[in-house]
């Protein structure tokens, strides 16, 4: 579902990635991760066509984000680690507005809306501008917004910041469900026991260069993942 | 701490033009850039300056002649403190009470006073150069005629230093209202639009009179005099003050402007953090579910682009001046339709046909949209929804465009074809006016996207950084003004000895609908590439 193939990205002449290859099969929950600065968000973003890079491919579904992005972009959602969305929009035009770049039929889109509002518990809020709405709620309707087009592939950056911990459920379920209809997530987070407890494979990343990556056992083995990363960030 | 709150607020405001965030590390403007806009800037003063010249040098002999000395500076301190306020008032409301980084700076070991007198200052500054622009004409003019001592300069320099003081207790108070006022408000973009047309239509029925004030205060200097001492009080002890040095009545100025200031800033400073941290206007809206329409992308991205100018009273009113311009211009030609066409017959122009001058004007008007000069600065931190989502840049750029002309021409034409009813134009004249200004429109729009994408700013905290003093804007809205006044010189120039004035508006059309046609094809191509290459 998603190949990185070489990647390198460079701000002036320090890399930020470097030479970093990955593969994300369909199913499969791709934990990705790294202390501050190691190159996680430049990833991510790369994979999503918000940064150029300067070397390698990313691959989205057989499709190249540099030379098909529009392609890549529809089998794909993007929730960043900082929701800044529309504040001129009430939820519900927001996602009206998402729903109509990616031509989500209407019938469909109040059905989706319905669900995932209803599930994070903000389908009354939906008539508020979104500049009113907490940290948390922005956060759960980027991710509604996300979610709205059944994407095949989701890029995640810290998705759980700033969610409750019945949102923070909500997600994770949903994300388990998503893989388990052939749908691939990959996603940065800080918190190594949901990492855990969650991803299907693991990557972590250090000064832009992959340290490690494989399944959660072949990356931990017998340890806990908390002390594996802190043994290699050593 | 509060020069270093000053240095970063001072920084933030200098960062608008000194460099652009096109890349993550922000490169400088070049010394051409740094010119150009010095040069804009001293010209804007100088005609400021001279304009007030004017007004001082015509009353000046005739107070002076009324052993009136007193009143010259005393209506010179009324025009700087009318100045000052009708130009911080916004600004007040903006940089004291709506900032962006209020809560953080709350948030850290910092006395809420030093925050708002970090803020006060910066506002100061500005209030000063408001001051120096009416006043330096009115010392100099002064002293040209009469001459002048060391005591008058000392006396009138602390009333100068002083003014902003006085106009800045006033801005504060009004601008806490207006927050207030705002916060309570469930549409508080009508309230802001309405309250800022009144501030406009006081100030332009001032411009609009002032022939006629200048004229009343020479013949009735004494009359005035009575006034001025009897109801604005401190005006006539700072006149008593600065002409003949009085003591006595320059601590009564001091106090004037010292101690409402005073008041005001003790007031706020003790309830700046319940101020700040009061609800503001989020009345939450229960949602009822309805069906919702579909519609196309670009579609959509225009909503967007309208719902973003719509949704917001400060870019509505900064990037949409030259449509309530039109309007009221048109309101104005409904009304007084003989007397301007009277002014147009004394300038020389009743050769001309009154379409082809109304059309120029305008074009003049339409300069001043400048939507879509800051529509891409404005995406900011949302640039990730642009980048991330399945649409073209082309689309996401045209979108831009189309918002702005929409405004533009959509005003333009109405406003044209009111004034062809009521100027009795012919159809060829109206069809002539018409095309003019929707290429017009488009040739601006596209330009200013243009210009935008060469000088981006996403490092913004309030968006009127971006709306109001970005270099993009300033560039943009002065190369339209140029452009839009360049047909009209080289019509009296040059084609007006073998070409009509209709004939010239059908030419002026065609040259800015081929002039917007390579637009549209550069944004397409330069302007994509530049677009993707913008790092929010």
């Amino acid at each position: 579902m998603l190949k990185i193939e070489h990647l390198t990205k460079k701000y002036g002449d320090k890399a930020a990635v470097d030479d970093l290859s990955l593969h994300i099969e369909p199913g499969q929950i791709y934990g990705f991760i790294g202390h501050n600065g190691a190159g996680k968000t430049t990833t991510l973003k790369s994979c999503t066509g918000i940064l150029k890079f300067d070397e390698g491919e990313i691959y989205i579904g057989g499709k190249s984000i540099k030379t098909d992005p529009l392609a890549c972009k529809k089998l794909m959602a993007y929730i960043p680690d900082n929701p800044d969305l529309y504040e001129f929009y009430t939820g519900i035009k927001y996602l009206n507005f998402v729903a109509n770049i990616y031509g989500v039929p209407a019938g469909v889109r109040d059905e989706k809306i319905k669900k995932y509002a209803d599930m994070f518990e903000i389908t009354e809020d939906l008539a508020s501008l979104v500049s009113s709405y907490s940290h948390g709620m922005k956060q759960k309707l980027a991710i509604i917004g996300a979610l709205i087009h059944d994407p095949k592939l989701i890029i995640m950056d810290e998705p759980f910041v700033g969610l409750d911990p019945k949102a923070a459920f909500t997600v994770k379920t949903l994300m388990r469900e998503l893989c388990d209809m052939g749908g691939a997530i990959f996603f940065s987070t800080h918190v190594l026991e949901v990492a855990e407890k969650l991803c299907d494979r693991v990557a972590i990343i250090k000064s832009g260069r992959l340290v490690v990556s494989g399944t959660m056992e072949e990356v931990k083995g017998d340890e806990s993942l908390e002390s594996v990363f802190l043994e290699l960030e050593a | 701490m509060v020069r270093t709150l000053l240095k970063a607020r001072i920084a933030a405001t200098l960062s608008n033009i000194g460099k652009s965030s096109k890349k993550a590390g922000a490169k400088k403007r070049g010394v051409g850039f740094k010119i150009l806009m010095g040069f804009l800037i001293v010209y804007i003063l100088g005609a400021l300056i001279i304009m007030f010249g004017a007004i001082f040098f015509a009353t000046a002999l005739t107070f002076s002649e009324a052993d009136l000395d007193w009143l010259y500076y005393a209506m010179a301190g009324i025009f700087a403190f009318a100045f000052c306020f009708i130009g911080s008032v916004f600004m007040s409301q903006h940089q004291i009470f709506e900032a962006k980084d209020n809560e953080m700076l709350l948030a850290m070991p910092i006395k809420p006073s030093a925050i708002l007198a970090s803020r006060v200052i910066a506002i100061y500054v500005f209030n000063l150069a408001y001051t120096l622009v009416v006043m330096l004409p009115a010392v100099v003019i002064r002293a040209i005629l009469f001459g002048t001592s060391v005591l008058e300069l000392v006396f009138v320099l602390i009333c100068v230093l002083l003014i902003p003081v006085m106009s800045m207790a006033l801005s504060c108070v009004l601008g806490w209202l207006l927050a207030l006022i705002s916060s309570k408000m469930r549409n508080k973009n009508a309230i802001t639009l309405i309250l800022y047309v009144v501030f406009m239509g006081a100030y332009f029925y001032v411009c609009f009179n002032a022939g006629n004030y200048i004229m009343k205060l020479t013949e009735s200097g004494t009359a005035l005099a009575d006034t001025v001492r009897r109801v604005l009080f401190p005006a006539y002890h700072m006149g008593l003050a600065s002409a003949y040095g009085n003591f006595g009545s320059l601590l009564i100025f001091i106090a004037c402007a010292a101690v409402p200031f005073a008041i005001v800033f003790f007031v706020i400073s003790r309830n700046y953090i319940s101020i700040m941290s009061a609800k503001t206007g989020t009345r939450r809206v229960k949602y009822v579910e309805k069906r919702l329409r579909e519609s196309g992308a670009m579609s959509s991205l225009i909503g967007k682009e309208m719902k973003r100018f719509t949704g917001s009273a400060m870019y509505m009113l900064n990037g949409g001046m030259g449509t309530l311009m039109s309007l009221i211009v048109v309101a104005g030609l409904i009304i007084r339709k003989e007397f301007i066409l009277n002014v147009a017959g004394m300038y020389g122009l009743s050769g001309i046909s009154v379409p082809a001058i109304i059309c120029m004007l305008m074009c003049v008007l339409s300069s001043m949209n400048i939507i879509s000069a800051s529509s891409v600065s404005l995406e900011g931190k949302t640039m990730w929804l642009m980048k991330s989502l399945p649409v073209n840049a082309s689309d996401v750029l045209i979108a831009k465009a189309m918002c702005h002309f929409i405004v533009t021409a959509g005003g333009a034409v109405i406003a044209g074809a009111v004034a062809c009813v009521v100027i009795k134009a012919t159809a060829v004249e109206a069809a002539a006016m018409a095309l003019v200004l929707i290429a017009f429109s488009a040739f601006a729009a596209l330009a200013d996207i243009m210009v935008n994408l060469h000088m981006p700013k996403f490092d913004w905290i309030n968006e009127v950084a971006c709306v109001k003093q970005s270099g993009s804007v300033t560039v943009s809205m002065l190369m339209n003004l140029a452009i839009a006044i360049a047909p009209i010189i080289l019509y009296f120039v040059l084609f007006s000895r073998f070409m009509g004035a209709t004939a010239f508006l059908f030419s002026a059309a065609a040259f800015f609908a081929v002039v917007a046609a390579v637009l549209f094809i550069r944004l397409k191509t330069a302007g994509v590439r530049m677009f993707n290459e913008l790092q929010a």
